[in-house]
Formats: C-alpha cells, sequence, structure tokens
C-alpha cells in the first residue's frame, strides 16, 4: 500500500516510516506540515494518508483540516487521523464530513502494532475505524432526553465496536456472543435510531454519526 | 542654665542660623544662573526654528522650546531638593511606552509640562530680581559692616554707600550699626523670601494638575493597578498555554515513541520467549497508563479545545467530563478575545469542580451567552446550596480573575438548593 505520513515529531515520523515499511507498506513520502502534505498527496497520489491533528505552520488543527480537504479533493483516499487528543469533536467533524475510509486513533494506538497495521488496512478499504476511548467518550456524552438513551446497555456495548470498524464475525467474537444475536442487536439499533434499510449500505456509520450530531 | 550652656546655645542658633541664611541665599541666588541658561537656550532654538520653519527643520526646534519646561522642572527640583531637603515628586506619570513617539504624546498632553513651562517663563523674571534682591542687600550690609576698614583705603576717608555716608570714625561706627541692622533685616527678609519662592516652586512643579487634583492621581495609580493585574494574567495564561505546549511537543512524544519501539520489540521476540514478551507488554502498558494520565494533565493545564475550537466548544467539553448529567446552551456566534475565553473557561471549571465535589446535585446546567456588553456565565445545580462566597478561595479566586475585566460574580444558594452562579464579564466588541 502507498502511504503518505504527515507528523511534525520526527521521532514518531520516523518510527511510522519504519513500522510501515517493516510490515511491506510503500511510504512514499513523510512530511512535517499541513501545505507539504497536501502537495505530496497530490504528487504521489497515495492510497491512504496518515495525518497529525496539530501540525505546523498554526499548530492547531491543520492536519485535520488538511485531511478534509484532501478527502473532498480526491474520494479514493484513505485518511488516518492520529492525535493526542481525546477530543470527540474532532472525530465526530471528520466523521460528519466523510463517512468511510476514514479513522480517529489515539496516538498510543500504534504501539499495538498489529491492531494498528489492521486499522490501516481497513482505513484504506473503505472502512471506518474509531478509536475505542474516543467511541467510549462519545457514548458518555449525557445530552438529555434522546434517542440513544433508550439503547440498552448491551446495544451501546455493539454500537461502540461497530463505530470503531468492526465486523459482526469480530463484534460476535469480542462480546462472546452468536453473530446472529449481534444483528440483532444491530437491528434494534437502527430501528431505535431511526435509520431504515435503504439502498446505500452505510447505515453502520449513520449509527455512529447518529451519536455524534444530536 | 549657666552661663556657658547659654553661650552654647546661642553658639548653636547662630550656626543654624546662618546656615539657614547661606541656604537661602544659595538657592536665591543659583535660580539666576539657571534662568538664564534656560532662556538664551530657548531665545537659540526659537530663532533657528523660526529661520528654517520653512524647511520643515524648525519645527522640532519649536516643538523643543514648547517642552523645554520639562528640563527646567527637572533642575529646579533638585534645587528645591537641596534647599528643603526632603524628596521632591515629579509631578509626571511615568512613562508608559518606551518609544520616543509614546515618550513626547504623553508629555504633550500633560498638564504638568504646561505648568512647567509657564513656571520657566516666570522664573526667568523672578530669578532676575531674586538675584538683585540677593546681591545688593548682602553687598549692602557687608559693605555697610566694613566701613571703618573701608575708611582706611580711601584716600581721603570718607566713604559713601547709597544713602550712607562717613566722614569720621564715629560715623563709620553709625554705618557699622546699620550694617549690624541691615543684616538682620536681609536675614529675616532673604530666609522667608526663599522659603516663598520654594513654596511657590514646589507648588508648581510637583503637584498634579487637573481638575479633580488628588482624585485623578489616585485614579491614575488605581488604573496602573489594573492594567499591571490583567498583565500578570495574561502571563499566567501564556504560561499555562506554553507549558501544555511543551508537555504536548516533548513528553507525550517521547512516550508515544517509547510506546510503539516496545511495540516493534515486542514483535522481534520470538514466539517462545513469554517471560520477555510478557515484561515488554508490562512496560508498554505502564507507559500508556502515563501518557494516559499525562494527557490528562495536559488537558487540565490548557485544554487545547479552548484554543482551537474556543470556549463553546470547550465549554460543551466540561459539561460531558462532568460526572453528573450536565446539561448546556452555550452557543456563541464569534469568538470573544483569548483572555476573556479562558477566565471564562477557567471560572466554569471551577465552578463545575464545586457542583461536584460540595453540591451533591444530581444535575446541573452551564449556559453561556452574549449580551450588549458582554459575556454571561450561568452555572446551576439542584444540589443542597449552601455555597458561601466568602469561605472557600475558590469562589474569591474565580471572582478575582472575572474583576480584572471589571466583570461580576454573583452567587445564589439558599440552604437546601438550588445553586446559580451568575457570572458577567464585560468584553470589548
Amino acid at each position: 500500500m502507498r502511504i503518505v505520513i504527515a507528523e511534525d515529531s520526527s521521532l514518531l515520523r520516523e518510527g511510522l516510516v519504519q513500522i510501515l515499511s517493516k510490515f511491506g507498506h510503500h511510504v512514499v513520502a513523510a512530511v512535517d506540515n499541513a501545505p507539504s502534505l497536501i502537495a505530496a498527496v497530490r504528487e504521489h497520489r497515495p492510497d491512504l494518508a496518515l495525518v497529525d491533528v496539530r501540525l505546523p505552520p498554526g499548530f492547531k488543527d491543520e492536519g485535520l483540516r488538511a485531511a478534509i480537504a484532501l478527502r473532498a479533493e480526491s474520494p479514493g483516499l484513505g485518511v488516518l487521523v492520529l492525535s493526542q487528543y481525546l477530543d470527540a469533536d474532532y472525530a465526530a467533524e471528520l466523521l460528519e464530513t466523510h463517512s468511510s475510509g476514514v479513522g480517529y486513533l489515539l496516538k498510543d494506538r500504534v504501539g499495538d502494532i498489529p491492531e494498528f497495521l489492521g486499522s490501516v488496512q481497513r482505513v484504506a478499504d473503505g472502512e471506518t475505524v474509531m478509536d475505542t476511548e474516543i467511541v467510549r467518550r462519545l457514548l458518555g456524552r449525557r445530552r438529555g432526553r434522546s434517542s440513544v438513551q433508550s439503547l440498552t446497555r448491551r446495544e451501546k456495548e455493539v454500537l461502540a465496536l461497530m463505530a470503531e470498524g468492526r465486523s459482526n464475525a469480530s463484534i460476535a467474537r469480542s462480546l462472546s456472543v452468536s453473530q446472529a444475536a449481534v444483528s440483532k442487536h444491530i437491528g434494534n439499533i437502527f430501528d431505535k435510531l431511526g435509520l431504515p434499510e435503504s439502498g446505500t449500505d452505510h447505515r453502520r456509520v449513520l449509527a455512529v454519526l447518529a451519536y455524534l450530531r444530536q | 542654665m549657666d552661663v556657658r550652656q547659654q553661650y552654647e546655645a546661642a553658639c548653636g542658633r547662630l550656626r543654624s542660623g546662618s546656615a539657614r541664611l547661606a541656604r537661602s541665599v544659595l538657592y536665591l541666588a543659583c535660580g539666576f544662573p539657571v534662568g538664564l541658561v534656560w532662556l538664551v537656550c530657548c531665545v537659540v532654538l526659537l530663532g533657528l526654528g523660526l529661520a528654517t520653519a520653512l524647511f520643515l527643520v524648525g519645527i522640532p526646534l519649536i516643538a523643543a522650546v514648547l517642552l523645554s519646561g520639562i528640563p527646567l522642572g527637572v533642575v529646579e527640583r533638585a534645587r528645591l531638593r537641596m534647599f528643603t531637603g526632603t524628596a521632591v515628586p515629579s509631578p509626571h506619570a511615568p512613562a508608559s511606552g518606551r518609544s520616543p513617539r509614546a515618550w513626547l504624546r504623553q508629555r504633550a498632553t500633560e498638564p504638568a509640562t504646561w505648568w512647567e513651562l509657564a513656571y520657566a517663563v516666570a522664573h526667568c523674571a523672578l530669578s532676575y530680581c531674586d538675584f538683585v534682591l540677593v546681591t545688593g542687600s548682602l553687598t549692602l550690609s557687608l559693605a555697610l559692616l566694613a566701613a571703618p576698614l573701608l575708611r582706611r583705603f580711601t584716600p581721603d576717608g570718607q566713604v559713601h554707600m547709597a544713602v550712607f555716608q562717613a566722614y569720621s570714625d564715629t560715623q563709620a561706627l553709625v554705618l557699622v550699626l546699620c550694617g549690624t541692622v541691615l543684616l538682620a533685616l536681609t536675614y529675616l527678609t532673604l530666609t522667608r523670601y526663599a522659603a516663598a519662592r520654594a513654596r511657590l516652586a514646589t507648588c508648581v512643579l510637583t503637584k498634579r494638575h487637573s481638575a479633580a487634583g488628588v482624585d485623578q492621581d489616585q485614579d491614575e495609580r488605581i488604573g496602573h493597578l489594573v492594567r499591571s493585574r490583567a498583565r500578570i494574567l495574561d502571563a499566567y495564561d501564556a504560561e499555562r498555554r506554553r507549558i501544555e505546549r511543551d508537555l504536548h511537543d516533548g513528553a507525550q512524544q517521547r512516550l508515544t515513541g517509547l510506546i510503539m519501539t516496545l511495540g516493534l520489540a515486542r514483535l522481534e521476540l520470538a514466539e517462545g520467549d513469554s517471560a520477555a514478551r510478557e515484561l515488554v507488554d508490562k512496560a508498554a502498558e505502564e507507559a500508556r497508563t502515563t501518557l494516559r494520565e499525562l494527557r490528562e494533565l495536559v488537558h487540565g493545564i490548557y485544554p487545547a479545545t479552548l484554543t482551537d475550537r474556543g470556549l463553546s466548544a470547550a465549554l460543551v467539553e466540561l459539561a460531558e467530563d462532568a460526572v453528573l448529567p450536565v446539561e448546556t446552551d452555550v452557543a456563541l456566534a464569534e469568538r470573544p478575545p483569548e483572555a476573556v475565553e479562558a477566565a471564562t473557561y477557567f471560572v466554569a471549571c471551577e465552578a463545575m469542580a464545586n457542583v461536584t465535589k460540595h453540591s451533591a446535585a444530581t444535575e446541573g446546567r452551564l449556559s453561556l451567552r452574549r449580551t450588549g456588553t458582554g459575556l454571561v456565565l450561568e452555572v446551576r445545580d439542584n444540589g443542597v446550596g449552601g455555597a458561601d462566597a466568602e469561605s472557600g478561595t475558590g469562589l474569591l479566586g474565580l471572582a478575582d480573575r472575572v474583576a480584572v475585566f471589571g466583570g461580576t460574580v454573583h452567587l445564589s444558594s439558599p440552604a437546601g438548593g438550588p445553586t446559580l452562579l451568575h457570572v458577567e464579564i464585560p468584553c470589548g466588541s
């Protein structure tokens, strides 16, 4: 897979390059600021951009902005945003603009390398990957009477795993229940959140978005 | 009191009297050269200025003449200090800016500058009179006292001084008597006159001139205090942001790097080496915990959300992080100034901490709205009430923070609840 990395800390940038290269990916460019990221993606047309939220020149959310802009430019590009912050709003913003082929992970997830490589692959394949902590935070949002309140504890757990981009089989394994049970829970979630079946099959992402948009 | 004591007392009086006379004479006589130098400088500057005014070169010279009272004021205050032996405060406010332009603007708008110029003009005329008075009266009295001596040196033994003449030793003695009386009169006159001149100079050169007088003086000092307090708070917030940035760029990145390296190390370890893998896993877990704690700490110091996304987002986040359900209503159309955002945020933090710790509330509400003049933050809870603004340092510190902006804090917390904290912070634009 061809990957562009944007990370301002040279330590982490080199670490990422090392890990990805070691496992057969081709890092075509590793840059340290947002304008260079945009230029690199336009030049190399990679499959995935791995982007830090806070990047020079402003050290605010330039990385996130650049990632959103890049996705608008080339819809096939997978965008995995890495963050030092537990900021659910950033994740929400990313998901609201693009509901597939995007991911938001806390930086320390990179430490679990097989898991991290899996996330990279899933985002490149067009799935959505959310950090467990972020999802827990989103689910923990207490915002009065909403449809989310009507979900049972188990349904919330299922939704949390869905938000991480897990498949039904994976969710079933995690919760030690049958796949049929998972399907039933997901059906209930869609019903309670008012997500009727339609031609587009992104109901899983829409379910997560339902939390974010409340 | 014996004779010796009386003698010593008399000597002491004479010494202090002559010292006083000498000081007065010196004070009055020195004023003349000062005035003269000022006058000459002004005439030269004004002449040059007017001559070259057409080429614009003269304008600053003429301006310098208008401000020439300032250096004269400095010299005059120094002379006053020497005469009175006490400190003589300057009527000018301390320079607020470093640039010469700021200094000029400040000085030109101060009444003290113009009073000094007026004093300088009056001083020129008065100091001339002072000089004539001092030298005339002193010379005459000393000459009269020296009349018998002078008679020896004149060829015809006659002495003529103003209205006084001496043709004989008896007459010369009369002149000495007159001289003594005149010296006594000179002493009385000059010391009193010098004191009066010094009082006049003190009045004109040291007081803050304005309609409000002392009040303005106090207002200015309070203004300085308010500004310095705002600067301290700004520096404090800047320091918080710096620490947050340093931790983010330093310790957090290094820990993340460490976690990555440990991840790689784990993969490198052979399948069978389970003891080493366990150790690496443990190390990685500890590093992750440390990073998590550091993340919380950094967030508490200065939340990135506040910097990046503004007050509304930061308050929503604050409400979400609370252990009790907190409803929020915090939509702001535009971001207030950075300092106001920080103050409002940390006030809300303190208030939420109080709600969590002391109120035993089951739900809260956080609202922020814009009014015509500023922001109104309200934190409500349905707890037990009885919060006292006087008891804890928390609420007091929060009121202090808001007071820097001229804001107010009102706490309504009857026993049994509910508690409502109402904070108003004015903010320009």
